[in-house]
């Protein structure tokens, strides 16, 4: 338990806060990618820069605000890291493949794979060294870091756009996986 | 008259570039240096220029030339550094009956066997040359094999896909190496037989040679590579794989023949850097110094140009080995007044640099030119016999 730590109803407050924020700021960044003017703006952006620009939104802008957007929720991820685990100046720097890894497991264009995948990726870190530790032997605890990336390498081979970039309504449709984005 | 102001006029114009400017100025810095402060610090100076004008050349070979995002240049350093500390040294060991197996790794073992191979190499000059030439070979062959590697499920994927699992496998060899004791001693160092023991007391003179040496080479072969027509399709797909793939060229097999040779060529980047060094650790190899670093530079140089990599390494060499010489002499007052410690100032250079350059400069000290297909003497002719026939008619 780090410094920051304290204690909410018997539990660390970090384990408290962290799912609480997760949800709060994911509903509200889903509500305004869908439902405010400017989200939808910003979606048209990334999809189709020139077709936005011509349609009259301020690219600039756009882009600024989605870096502010995005900053402040790594910052705040960072916060809570610090709550969770010893806060070091060098934290960010040791973690970052293994949210790349989230990341592109989910797909890069999706708000929702980013979620599933970060989810992949830390499940698969510790439940999956643990259980190759019980198995293998305590020598494996170091190669922690390979696992998700293993998971990763080999998810974009079948899904070369993620997790996020399978056609899941169609999926449901016929039951065919089709795969999309693969350059051949 | 006129014609002979218009000529002179034509090169002075041609002598101001850009690139020129810089060019010379860099050179005339180099030189001040030199002279003020003395070869030693020249010699510094070169041996960062070198090792990282290595790598930054395979860089721009693939991301610069072939459009590939190559965020994990690391990895093909650390296959080359990784093979010269774990084979080479073994197979001495092994030929002249000293452990060589898994326990060669072990620093408790190796620092008492590698000064014995040193002196074993000091004792024979064509040893020691062998041995070299031997590492560097082996190396380029490691790094092209994991470059082919690497490329097997990476090559199919989009962009920001392709370079995070490039950054990925970087960062994965990185915690075999750091983890696995018997490859490169895990934690501690593995040693290296030094092969420059022949030349003893000029032995830092003889290292900054052969390195600028095999730094020259590189750049000769990549500008001879780049302007091949191998080079001129690796542009074609940079620029537009669509229309690549249209005029027949297979897309994937570019790519990853591009990748493996930049590969082989940033592994004898390592392979240089770990002897110079003399010992080999896995946490040397960090994503900064040799992945965002490499990038740094060439972003300073010009993407594409390799002239202008060069350029961006030579000058962020110097001021890089400038700061880290005189950091405390100099930049003594943002300790005593803001309570900054210099010890770090030279990344946060780095990052100043690259944000005014993306900002001022984006097209980098040397912007890249357009290749032409034919020789200049050729493409004048040509355009004389035109203007000559179209006047005809005229």
């Amino acid at each position: 338990m780090s410094v920051y730590d304290f204690m909410i109803l018997g539990t660390n407050a970090a384990a408290v806060i962290s799912p609480i924020a997760a949800i709060v700021i994911l509903s509200a960044l889903h509500l305004f990618l869908t439902k405010a003017k400017f989200g939808i703006a910003m979606r048209a952006t990334i999809e189709n820069p020139i077709l936005a620009g011509a349609s009259g939104i301020n690219l600039d802008r756009v882009y600024l605000a989605s870096w502010i957007i995005g900053g402040g929720m790594a910052s705040l991820g960072g916060a809570v890291t610090s709550m969770a685990m010893t806060g070091t100046p060098v934290m960010g720097g040791t973690i970052v493949p293994c949210m790349f890894a989230g990341a592109i497991l989910g797909g890069l264009y999706s708000l929702y794979g980013g979620i599933f995948g970060g989810f992949v990726v830390g499940l698969a870190e510790y439940v999956g060294v643990y259980a190759l530790a019980v198995v293998v032997g305590p020598e494996i605890l170091g190669y922690r870091m390979g696992i998700p990336l293993l998971i990763m390498a080999i998810t974009l081979q079948v899904f070369p756009r993620g997790l996020a970039g399978i056609p899941w309504a169609s999926l449901a449709g016929r039951l065919k996986v089709t795969t999309r984005g693969a350059e051949s | 008259m006129r014609d002979a102001g218009k000529a002179k006029m034509q090169i002075l114009t041609k002598l101001a570039r850009r690139e020129n400017i810089i060019f010379s100025s860099l050179m005339l810095a180099l030189i001040c240096i030199a002279l003020l402060r003395g070869l030693a610090l020249l010699l510094a100076i070169i041996v960062e220029f070198a090792i990282f004008s290595i790598v930054t050349l395979s860089l721009n070979l693939e991301t610069g030339h072939t459009g590939i995002p190559q965020f994990g240049r690391v990895l093909a350093v650390m296959a080359g550094a990784f093979a010269v500390g774990a084979i080479p040294g073994r197979i001495l060991a092994w030929s002249v009956g000293l452990p060589y197996g898994l326990e060669y790794g072990d620093d408790a073992v190796n620092y008492k066997v590698v000064p014995d191979l040193t002196k074993a190499l000091a004792a024979n000059a064509a040893l020691s040359i062998g041995f070299f030439i031997f590492c560097l070979v082996l190396a380029a062959a490691c790094g092209a094999a994991l470059g082919w590697l690497t490329s097997r499920p990476a090559i199919r994927l989009r962009e920001a896909y392709l370079g995070i699992s490039l950054l990925a496998f970087g960062e994965f060899l990185m915690w075999i190496g750091h983890n696995w004791e018997p490859l490169v001693g895990g934690t501690t160092a593995v040693f290296i037989p030094d092969p420059f023991r022949i030349a003893e007391p000029y032995r830092f003179d003889a290292v900054v040679l052969t390195m600028l040496v095999i730094a020259l080479l590189v750049y000769v072969l990549i500008q001879r590579l780049t302007r091949s027509p191998f080079g001129r399709s690796l542009k074609m797909l940079r620029d537009c794989d669509l229309a690549a793939g249209v005029y027949g060229k297979n897309i994937i097999k570019v790519r990853t023949q591009s990748l493996v040779v930049g590969s082989a060529i940033a592994a004898i980047a390592g392979a240089v850097y770990v002897i110079y060094v003399g010992a080999c650790t896995a946490m040397t190899f960090s994503r900064v110094t040799w992945t965002f670093w490499p990038w740094a530079y060439m972003m300073l140089g010009g993407i594409g140009s390799n002239l202008g990599v060069v350029m961006g390494v030579l000058a962020f060499s110097m001021v890089r080995t400038l700061i880290v010489v005189y950091r405390f002499q100099i930049f003594w007052f943002l300790h005593e007044w803001w309570g900054i410690d210099p010890m770090w100032l030279e990344s946060t250079l780095m990052g100043l640099v690259l944000i005014l350059v993306v900002l001022f400069m984006p097209s980098g000290m040397a912007p890249e030119k357009p290749e032409p297909t034919l020789p200049s003497g050729r493409i004048r002719e040509t355009l004389e016999s035109v203007r000559k026939r179209l006047s005809k008619k005229g």
